[in-house]
């Protein structure tokens, strides 16, 4: 008897907070079109901070796209209209996913793949490293002495790049150092800053970051400046980066670092232009999106998110250049030297 | 803050002359193991406005106690659960040579733990019932990864604080025991992810590239709270029945109650009801 009273009480202490849900929780977004799309349309307009940057006014398109949702209208529509809407930001950190789908990117280059076979890792293995071909972490790293020039590429900014410093030191007979981040994909930027300390001779502030705190419109955390730190043996030859519009996200950051130390320069394309970091999002109806909510200034004031990171001496490859096996941008660098 | 948390307990142990306890001939220890299927529900607005809940039949607590003029408690609980918003499908991404791989989302994954000391003098005895009131130094450390297609997210909540401790227990006759334990914050330390879950600090603790020191520095980006931005509520009910003076089973419903407003809201509801297992010594 006594079991069954405290059975009885255990249920309805249960029940009692299942279905005093809606007092206790904020208002949950409803899966039906209209809701998500108000959820996913006001995400963006309280939380994606370089709207201006990338000269697009969200309001407007809010009048443009709302009428096209109706309660009546399908998770394919849905994915139309929302993607149309994305696409306006043209920001590589911003994707969607949806069930079935490959995963949508907002940026054109991505999306459409421009100007993806300007470059081609394969071609310097083969025309250019040939015996001194090295990799490393998965061959996440190609490494190796063109000439008498030290090359690194990088294909994403994560671990990988801990090992810098020992392809670094078997490059200690060269004349200097030929860094690669075309076609680079990003990762986690901070791997970069604890590990460049040997490319500077004392603190080098690189650029700065603000990131949204709340809900307001003017909630934002201090600016928090990242700078590179000297560690390890000066490495006083000068250095060369490559960029082009693959160069995204963490790449992009890398590249701010190496354009703020004196004795790099960069060459190539100007960067992707996804550089706050970007955060995952999901909707009731399982699609998940990205979005971004920083400001990432340079150390001189400008913001490069949008536009990208511009190259101290703009160079691209050409189509006839790469069909005929030569990387032109390649070329230039090495005769930098 | 660790060390006023220090000194209170301190205080409360040698002012309750615990150091007498050993002479005492009554004395009851058991370490108990509970098994348990819980009813998880988090709405993490810095993550998601969506309200995460499932059951889940990995929830487990040890737990010691010592009974006397002075009651001890100290317990470690552990919970996980792993909901979704919608059902898992598959979709392709794209690797660095620009190929289509499939995969497939997978359901969030939440760790819930909690490891927790009480200490209290025993106010009201008789041979039946017996209640209890001290303090419980809890902490509360949840560590959650969100799937969120390509863009997944680990967010921490880190609750370390001081608790008021009230303790009831019913002795129904020699076979059959009812106890009751409630625990009310009067502060705690407070660490949470960020609004959005990452900013730069975040991204600066992640420089170690060391999950220790990582965690190190997430947890140092607390603040000393009380009820104004966190709330929290811990309820345990159970039922024991001795089968003789060494070995009880029996069962237990536990409520605990989440609530952070540091910077948007964070609310949990944790219900589980366990199966005990209880060694007396």
């Amino acid at each position: 008897m006594k079991n069954q009273r405290k059975i009885w009480l255990l249920i309805i202490a249960s029940f009692l907070v299942i279905s005093c849900k809606k007092e206790f929780f904020e208002p949950e977004i409803s899966n039906d079109p209209e809701s998500i799309f108000e959820a996913f349309y006001t995400d963006f307009d309280v939380n994606f901070v370089n709207m201006e940057n990338r000269n697009v006014n969200w309001d407007s398109l809010y009048v443009v796209y709302r009428p096209q949702v109706t309660t009546q209208t399908t998770d394919e529509e849905l994915y139309q209209i929302m993607t149309s809407m994305l696409a306006e930001l043209n920001d590589g950190h911003v994707s969607l996913v949806a069930p079935g789908k490959d995963v949508w990117n907002a940026n054109i280059y991505y999306r459409k793949r421009i100007e993806d076979d300007l470059f081609s890792l394969d071609l310097i293995k083969s025309s250019y490293l040939g015996s001194n071909l090295n990799t490393s972490f998965n061959e996440l790293n190609t490494f190796g002495i063109i000439g008498n020039i030290g090359y690194c590429h990088f294909k994403y900014d994560s671990e990988n790049i801990l090992e810098f410093n020992d392809i670094l030191e078997g490059f200690s007979n060269t004349d200097g150092l030929i860094i690669d981040l075309r076609h680079n994909g990003g990762g986690n930027f901070t791997t970069g800053m604890t590990e460049f300390g040997r490319l500077v001779e004392e603190e080098q502030l690189c650029f700065r970051v603000k990131s949204k705190s709340g809900v307001g419109e003017n909630d934002f955390t201090p600016w928090y400046y990242w700078s590179v730190f000297p560690e390890g043996e000066f490495y006083d030859k000068p250095v060369v980066v490559l960029t082009d519009r693959y160069t995204i996200s963490a790449g992009e950051r890398m590249a701010m670092v190496f354009k703020a130390l004196p004795n790099c320069t960069i060459v190539g394309d100007t960067t992707n232009g996804a550089i706050s970091t970007k955060i995952g999002r999901e909707l009731p109806n399982g699609f998940f999106y990205t979005i971004t909510h920083q400001l990432v200034e340079y150390q001189d004031g400008r913001n490069f998110e949008g536009p990208g990171v511009p190259p101290d001496i703009y160079f691209k490859n050409s189509t006839a250049g790469m069909n005929s096996g030569v990387d032109e941008t390649l070329e230039y660098a090495l005769s930098l030297f | 803050m660790i060390k006023k948390v220090l000194i209170v307990l301190i205080t409360l142990w040698s002012v309750s002359g615990i150091s007498q306890e050993n002479k005492d001939k009554d004395r009851i220890n058991n370490i108990q193991l509970n098994y348990g299927i819980g009813f998880f529900m988090r709405q993490d607005m810095n993550v998601s406005p969506m309200i995460h809940n499932k059951f889940g039949a990995a929830n487990l607590v040890f737990k010691y106690e010592r009974e006397n003029r002075i009651d001890q408690q100290v317990y470690l609980k552990f919970g996980f659960y792993n909901p979704h918003v919608d059902k898992e499908y598959e979709y392709n991404y794209f690797s660095w040579e620009n190929e289509p791989k499939g995969t497939s989302t997978i359901p969030h994954q939440f760790f819930v733990v909690d490891l927790n000391y009480s200490i209290g003098k025993q106010l009201l005895k008789s041979s039946k019932f017996k209640f209890t009131l001290g303090a419980r130094f809890r902490n509360t450390f949840n560590l959650s990864f969100y799937d969120m297609g390509t863009g997944g997210q680990t967010i921490y909540y880190f609750n370390s604080g001081l608790d008021l401790w009230l303790r009831f227990k019913y002795l129904i006759n020699e076979k059959h025991h009812f106890e009751a334990n409630v625990g009310l914050p009067l502060f705690a330390y407070v660490a949470r992810s960020p609004y959005m879950g990452q900013d730069s600090e975040y991204m600066e603790g992640i420089m170690s590239h060391n999950d220790m020191v990582i965690l190190g520095e997430y947890l140092k980006r607390g603040s000393m709270q009380s009820w104004g931005k966190m709330q929290s509520f811990d309820l345990d009910l159970s039922y024991t029945y001795n089968f003789n003076k060494k070995w009880s089973i029996g069962a237990s419903y536990w409520f605990a109650l989440r609530r952070n407003t540091e910077s948007t809201q964070l609310l949990q509801f944790d219900n589980t009801l366990y199966f005990i297992a209880k060694y007396n010594f």
